[in-house]
């Protein structure tokens, strides 16, 4: 998962260079059934290499406090955005796969975005951010 | 594994759904209709109508006489819900798989049949309609896989090993299920690393009580190959790259090898449509055979043999040259998966030119590949043969055969084949009969091979019932010798396995 580990590293970047037209995006990740792992999400805001290709212009990794947890990610200027995020389940600082490399821990896209033999599209994962704002939820499915 | 790959995979492995986008049909789709009417002119299409609750235990009545002797219990596994609220499914393998047990206890017989209670099951029954792409499938409105095991209809067949009841199907996790009560206990994780991975429906038990499996993953381009011991443990499994994506369905054991018959049937997502679709049958690539060293795993050799499509092996063996031997019904395409096991569904018969068995012989030093067709058995499936003898070699394999180039219409025969007499002795089911698998119970009281009874089901579509029988193996041309007949009709399915008590 470089794509959100990337996230992590830039995200203190990113934000010293906020601009004035500023907004949140307001996301909370429902489906955890085994609180006390971390939940990590990536925001990503272009279709190239998305999601596994693309660096993320911000993430946040936070624990899961219940079953809910909702994350805000301040200061994104208004356009298109897509997250992809996963639950360190057992709490090991790894996206847990199996031989094939097949997800072992719950993942999930805004939108709840399905892709068909691979991952969804940036399309059917963006979320439009305006200048007020805008929350969604996404679950975390194994 | 190289972190380039592990992206491709995760990318690979996010979804194993269908390609969406393609014209709306859902709301143009017939085929729950179409099937109704078709069933009022065709009576037999009552074994592809499906049922949607579970089959309460009752007490058979036994006409004529059971052996003394055969004690214990009969697990079957097939597709048994086509239709979910008002949705009909396209495939005969797409429907959620129901366990049959039949119960043979000291002169009394019991049947009951439960459902899977598969992720996809219970979703779909909280809704009370279908909301997820299948294997035969495709409705751009039913929603993408994330992972085979979110949508396994755990519906090919049933086994138990180390006293664990297991509902197989062959695209992710077998399923555990309680043995008396049949109640779905969760998916069967072998280790961590192996979770979730494909395991196929055709597990082999070796001579030494060790099951092998193996489990194809063609968005992968990859086998996985498990070595469970008797006890239930995973102690050895492999990734095997594979030259191509072909489609998998069963394998062979030998002495010293696991044998696997890739098919020139292979994956290209970019096909769109459902996971079956996905699949072209390319005979001019030719076949090839993986042979894997069963003591070493990372021993792999591949060669190349003819194109033929194969469902089922009977057995496979080595001879005294080291030649692989086996015999298997074989198909010049796979046409009758896709064409007439999904017509079928909407009520329409489509010929196909069925299978001819085979006795092969396969060099695995020089791919030189011979095969022989048992002329008796043309147009058989379901093989079967003393499991005593698995991956030895072996005297018979029993079958059932179809009606020549009328594969819709099911199995009327069942069949026992004398590799060593090279002759066959049939008992013909009668008209209004579509038999299934019969599977080989030997004699406690005898260990020579094929000494015992061969049992399975079959329906009679003019009736509305459902039988279970027990042969003679040896006197198959005498007719049952008892027969439990059921007053209701289970809807034709796959394979089970016999479980002494």
């Amino acid at each position: 998962m470089r794509f959100l580990k990337t996230a992590l590293i830039t995200s203190g970047v990113l934000f010293a260079v906020t601009t004035v037209q500023a907004a949140d995006l307001t996301v909370t990740i429902t489906g955890i059934e085994n609180p006390g792992g971390t939940i990590n999400v990536g925001v990503m805001d272009g279709a190239e290499g998305f999601p596994s290709k693309r660096k993320a212009l911000t993430g946040k990794r936070v624990k899961a406090e219940g079953e809910t947890t909702t994350i805000v990610f301040t200061g994104l200027k208004p356009g298109l955005y897509a997250m992809a995020g996963w639950y360190d389940e057992n709490a090991n600082d790894k996206f847990d796969t199996n031989l094939l490399g097949m997800p072992a821990e719950p993942y999930g896209f805004s939108n709840n975005a399905r892709g068909s033999f691979g991952p969804p599209s940036f399309e059917d994962a963006a979320i439009k951010l305006t200048e007020d704002g805008a929350s969604t939820s996404f679950q975390m499915v194994k | 594994m190289e972190r380039r790959q592990f992206l491709q995979s995760f990318a690979l492995s996010l979804a194993l759904g269908t390609v969406t986008g393609s014209p709306l049909l859902a709301a143009n789709d017939r085929w729950k209709d179409d099937f109704a009417a078709a069933l009022k002119q065709k009576p037999w299409l009552i074994g592809y109508k499906g049922v949607n609750s579970n089959f309460e235990k009752v007490s058979l009545k036994v006409k004529g006489t059971l052996p003394e002797r055969l004690n214990g219990t009969l697990f079957r596994n097939g597709a048994a819900q086509h239709e979910v609220g008002d949705f009909r499914y396209h495939h005969w393998f797409d429907g959620d798989g129901m366990v049959q047990a039949f119960n043979f206890n000291q002169g009394q017989v019991t049947h009951e049949g439960r459902f899977v209670e598969t992720n996809k099951f219970k979703q779909e029954s909280d809704v009370d309609a279908a909301v997820f792409q299948t294997f035969g499938t495709h409705d751009p409105q039913l929603r993408s896989a994330r992972s085979a095991d979110e949508v396994s209809v755990a519906n090919i067949s049933v086994i138990k090993h180390n006293g664990e009841l297991l509902a197989l199907w062959e695209g992710g996790s077998a399923y555990r299920l309680d043995t008396d009560s049949l109640e779905t206990l969760g998916l069967k994780a072998w280790t961590d690393d192996t979770a979730g991975l494909p395991f196929s429906a055709h597990p082999r038990v070796d001579q030494d009580g060790t099951l092998w499996n193996f489990g194809y993953a063609p968005a992968f381009g990859a086998l996985v190959v498990y070595r469970i011991s008797p006890q239930g443990q995973l102690v050895d499994r492999a990734v095997v790259p594979m030259p191509a994506t072909p489609m998998v369905h069963d394998f062979l054991i030998t002495e010293n090898h696991l044998v696997l018959i890739l098919p020139p049937y292979n994956f290209d997502a970019s096909n769109g449509g459902s996971f079956l679709d996905s699949f072209e049958w390319q005979p001019e690539k030719g076949g090839r055979a993986l042979i894997i060293n069963k003591n070493d795993l990372s021993a792999q050799k591949i060669v190349e043999i003819p194109a033929f499509w194969v469902f089922h092996f009977a057995n496979g063996f080595e001879d005294s040259n080291g030649d692989i031997c086996f015999d298997a019904p074989l198909y010049q395409s796979p046409d009758i998966m896709t064409s007439v096991f999904t017509e079928v569904m909407r009520g329409n018969e489509v010929a196909s030119q069925g299978s001819e068995l085979m006795q092969c012989k396969l060099n695995p030093l020089t791919g030189a590949f011979e095969m022989n067709a048992v002329a008796e058995a043309i147009g058989s499936e379901f093989p079967r043969i003393d499991q005593r003898r698995q991956g030895q070699r072996h005297g018979f394999t029993t079958l059932m055969k179809g009606v020549e180039g009328e594969a819709y219409r099911g199995l009327n025969q069942v069949l026992r084949v004398d590799h060593d007499n090279q002759s066959t002795e049939a008992y013909a089911f009668g008209a209004s009969e579509m038999a299934e698998e019969h599977v080989f119970v030997p004699d406690p009281a005898s260990d020579k091979e094929g000494q015992g009874w061969l049992i399975g089901t079959s329906l009679d579509f003019e009736r509305n019932t459902s039988s279970l029988n027990v042969f003679n193996a040896e006197r198959l041309a005498d007719g049952p010798v008892a027969v439990m007949e059921m007053d209701y009709v289970i809807p034709l399915g796959l394979h089970g396995n016999f479980y002494a008590s």
